[in-house]
């Protein structure tokens, strides 16, 4: 404010105190007349004006109760009325129920009741059983007095997903069992060229062992370390099976495939490296930092027999896959505005019967895996590479809006120079609310050439 | 006292019986997710739908409020609001006098029920003359904070004329707790036990604890009368003879938007009123009350407010539309703020403060409805407030850290400036626009 303006600012507010001390009592009364329709007030109860306790004389009303909208307007908004009546009635049951509910208090509750659960070690949460899965919950396993050392899962959703998975782990060491079956994922062929005609949908029927030995390890309830190894060795044995959705079984579309994998058993020793170091921070996202990360695994021949569940129908192929994924960002402004870039990669190198690569191992594009913009499963092959733009800023302070873009696709060998050209690109926006410190999940669309996707998430956001 | 007490019974005694058998209306609750519910996403949408609406707006002619007379100044006498600061001469000992008889007598203090209501850890107690309290606390991460706002803010509101509690700070050390034999406390699974010194002891562990051993509360008074329940913003408690004009189109609460802007108290909504069914002045009849104000100022009950607030709704879909067409480059208001970094203040600035773009936490029916002359009549009372009147009122936060009530009362005056300049200093010329 100018010295000016202040100066003026000071007159009004002085003129305002005076005019209140020299006329406020004869304008208050005379602001009270009530008109002629009005019920009489009694002049011996309205306060003196030196009172500046609450009127207790019966206030002015109008001779009849007011309307909150003239007739004109209620005319206007009867259609929209008529329209909207059955919201009103659930909004009506919706206002009551949760009168109901506050007043009985069912959400503490039921808060109680969930939090006692920690008393029998069983938790309920959102399952992760990926894309096209149906709506899946978790019941998540810590008995009291193992919970440092045990933890349990079962995984269930309505398209008939199931994963049971057994963890121990005592200090660095670490052993893990998991059984999956997945009824019905969608395959569209090899390659980077295959076709959206050649939908199909394969089951696979997989459980694995391994022993792990991690350093520094993660502590539980803490976050994880900034940066880790870990090598595991273990077996794996998985099984394909026809796809039991509404789509054609993979061997019908693609037999040649169908005809070396359906019904095979295959079982790998499995060892292998990871390690990652992160020192991406900030909130409420992530804001800058880079994150490095990087995986080896062998899958042996099940010929080697070591630590194998049973002996395997067929000999199993024999690979190595090598993964490396890269993401930075920076960002600006006090409410951040973030760019993130990612890189991510995979390469698979066959020793053995290539023929026979299961289509669940290979690398794959398309939802969740990247490249959102187009049907999960949409690209299969032995390698893949996909990078990711995205600019995160804030809408509001409860909100903010993720818009990114993608591009990349998979190779049989990521090394001989994929073209511009035959990358394939993604683009999406995301709406995220968010507390002061992280992103509570997404609403959002991704789109591509092939179609419009619409996904959402409940937590697990960075 | 005696001659005030003696008056009260004159009173009673001269109460006729008609007011005695009077019916009260209807107990009424709103629904606090309800309320955010509707009032966040239902009513904006059905606003944006409105037919009437856009005609009103294309034509330039807003539905002004009801219940004011050929001066533009609201009819009295009024239940739920009475001319004070602005109308009245007004010093600062009046105001200090002005909601009620202070706090607590000393001694036991005999505790009665624990507070399930509102998000801070609280207690009811009785003092040795059996008058009863309701005692709040701050969080601790932000000591004086939550209790000072309450405190200072219904003096200021009281002083702008509406009906308040009687709210004072008081400090207490535990040994003067005594828990009444019959107190109850909801337990975590809904049901009423009894009320232990344990669990007594264990509400106080959450509480900062002074040097001297004391705690620091807000202690408030329970409004005379039989509670009603909330006041809704919109509609009318049809079930009330005397409440005939729909409360969105009152003068007072449509102009309570400027007050609140000054004060900073986004948490203005229908859940933070109650009325009461009260027999004062030989009638028996509803009073309506403004409550809670733990979120005013720089508070935010249970942690300082965030640099957003009064910037924007908690869902606001003109902020948002904004930030998305622009992509978010072009900076909000609140980025250029500046922290004072006092604890006992939370957050609150008059930097950024925007006396003709502020927001509540979320849209509020009364306020949506104010035209530019609801706004001027609480401006009016804004500029009334004296720099001694604020200071006064800061004071009675007993802030332990003088830096706070300098600030906050700095603070108060430098909005009031921008209210004053915003709306009142062009006070001649109301552009169409603007009515």
């Amino acid at each position: 404010m100018t010295p000016g303006r202040a100066v003026l600012v000071r007159i009004l507010i002085a003129t305002a105190c005076m005019a209140a001390g020299a006329s406020g009592m004869a304008r208050a009364q005379q602001a009270t007349p009530a008109p002629a329709a009005a019920p009489p007030v009694d002049s011996a109860r309205v306060s003196p004006a030196s009172d500046l306790a609450p009127s207790t004389a019966p206030p002015w009303n109008p001779p009849e109760p007011k309307s909150g909208k003239r007739l004109w307007e209620s005319l206007l908004e009867l259609p929209g009325h008529v329209v909207t009546l059955p919201l009103s009635a659930l909004g009506y049951g919706a206002r009551n129920y949760l009168l109901f509910a506050e007043a009985n208090a069912v959400v503490p509750r039921a808060k109680a009741i969930f939090a006692s659960s920690p008393r029998f070690g069983v938790y309920a949460i959102p399952a992760s059983l990926g894309d096209h899965t149906g709506t899946g919950v978790a019941l998540e396993l810590r008995p009291p007095r193992l919970r440092e050392f045990l933890t349990g899962e079962l995984s269930a959703s309505t398209q008939h997903y199931h994963r049971t998975r057994v963890e121990l782990a005592l200090g660095p060491l670490g052993a893990e069992y998991q059984y999956e079956w997945r009824p019905r994922d969608q395959f569209y062929g090899l390659g980077p060229g295959s076709s959206l005609d050649n939908l199909s949908e394969y089951a696979v029927q997989g459980q694995a062992i391994r022993a792990q030995l991690a350093f520094p390890w993660q502590r539980r309830k803490q976050k994880p370390p900034p940066a880790q190894v870990s090598a595991y060795v273990g077996t794996r044995q998985l099984v394909m099976r026809n796809g039991r959705g509404a789509e054609p079984s993979f061997e019908q579309v693609f037999p040649v495939i169908g005809a070396s994998q359906l019904n095979e058993q295959v079982e790998n020793l499995l060892t292998g490296f990871r390690g990652y170091f992160d020192t991406r921070g900030g909130k409420p996202h992530w804001t800058q930092g880079v994150r490095v990360e990087a995986q080896l695994d062998h899958f042996a021949s099940s010929s080697e027999k070591v630590l194998a569940f049973q002996d395997a129908s067929t000999d199993a192929p024999e690979f190595t896959r090598y993964s490396g994924a890269v993401t930075t960002g920076f960002s600006f402004m006090r409410d951040p505005r973030t760019i993130r870039l990612s890189l991510r990669g995979t390469h698979e190198d066959v020793a053995h019967r290539s023929e026979a690569m299961r289509i669940y191992d290979l690398s794959g594009l398309g939802g969740g895996r990247g490249l959102y913009g187009f049907e999960p499963g949409r690209f299969k092959d032995l390698d893949m590479v996909v990078g990711q733009v995205s600019y995160i800023f804030p809408l509001a302070e409860h909100f903010e809006m993720d818009v990114h873009t993608e591009l990349g696709n998979v190779y049989r060998d990521v090394f001989e120079a994929p073209t511009w050209s035959s990358l394939r690109q993604s683009y999406g926006v995301n709406l995220r609310p968010r507390s002061k410190v992280s992103p509570l999940g997404f609403v959002g669309v991704d789109w591509s050439n092939e179609g419009i996707r619409f996904r959402f998430s409940i937590g697990s956001v960075e | 006292m005696s001659r005030r007490c003696a008056l009260v019974l004159v009173v009673l005694l001269a109460t006729p019986s008609w007011a005695a058998d009077a019916t009260p209306p209807k107990e009424t609750d709103i629904s606090y997710f309800y309320d955010i519910f509707e009032q966040s996403l239902v009513r904006p949408m059905t606003r944006l739908l409105d037919p009437a609406l856009w005609v009103r707006k294309a034509t330039g002619n807003p539905r002004q409020a009801m219940n004011v007379d050929e001066r533009d100044q609201v009819r009295l006498p009024s239940t739920w609001w009475q001319p004070r600061a602005g109308f009245r001469p007004l010093d600062a000992e009046q105001m200090l006098n002005g909601p009620g008889l202070g706090g607590p007598l000393p001694g036991r203090w005999t505790v009665t029920r624990a507070k399930t209501q509102g998000v801070t850890p609280g207690f009811f107690v009785k003092d040795p003359s059996g008058t009863r309290f309701i005692l709040k606390f701050d969080p601790p991460a932000c000591p004086e904070m939550a209790t000072g706002a309450d405190v200072v803010s219904s003096y200021l509101f009281w002083a702008a004329g509406y009906n308040v509690p009687s709210n004072s700070i008081v400090r207490f050390h535990a040994e003067s707790l005594l828990v009444a034999p019959d107190a109850v406390v909801i337990d975590k699974r809904g049901r009423k036990v009894p009320m232990t010194d344990e669990y007594l002891k264990q509400l106080l562990s959450r509480v900062r604890r002074e040097p001297d051993g004391t705690y620091r509360a807000m202690a408030s008074r329970l409004l005379a009368g039989k509670p009603l329940g909330p006041f809704e913003y919109d509609g009318r408690r049809k079930d009330d003879p005397e409440d005939l004009v729909p409360h969105q189109h009152r003068r007072e609460l449509r102009g309570l938007w400027t007050l609140c802007a000054w004060l900073g108290h986004a948490d203005s909504r229908g859940p933070n009123s109650l009325d009461m069914w009260v027999t004062d002045g030989g009638r028996t009849f509803v009073r309506h009350h403004l409550i809670d104000f733990g979120s005013c100022l720089g508070s935010g009950a249970v942690a300082k407010r965030s640099y957003q607030t009064g910037h924007e709704y908690f869902v606001d879909y003109g902020t948002m539309t904004r930030s998305a067409l622009t992509l978010g480059l072009v900076p909000a208001k609140w980025e250029a703020s500046v922290d004072p970094e006092l604890p006992a203040v939370g957050f609150i600035d008059s930097k950024t403060f925007d006396p003709k773009g502020w927001r509540p936490d979320y849209p509020n029916p009364a306020f949506d409805e104010r035209t530019a002359r609801d706004i001027r009549w609480g401006a009016r009372i804004v500029a009334a407030m004296s720099d001694s009147l604020i200071r006064a009122a800061v004071e009675q936060g007993r802030f332990d850290d003088p830096r706070a009530t300098e600030y906050l009362t700095k603070v108060l005056i430098e909005r009031r400036d921008k209210v004053v300049q915003a709306w009142l200093a062009g006070d001649a010329q109301v552009s169409e626009q603007e009515r």
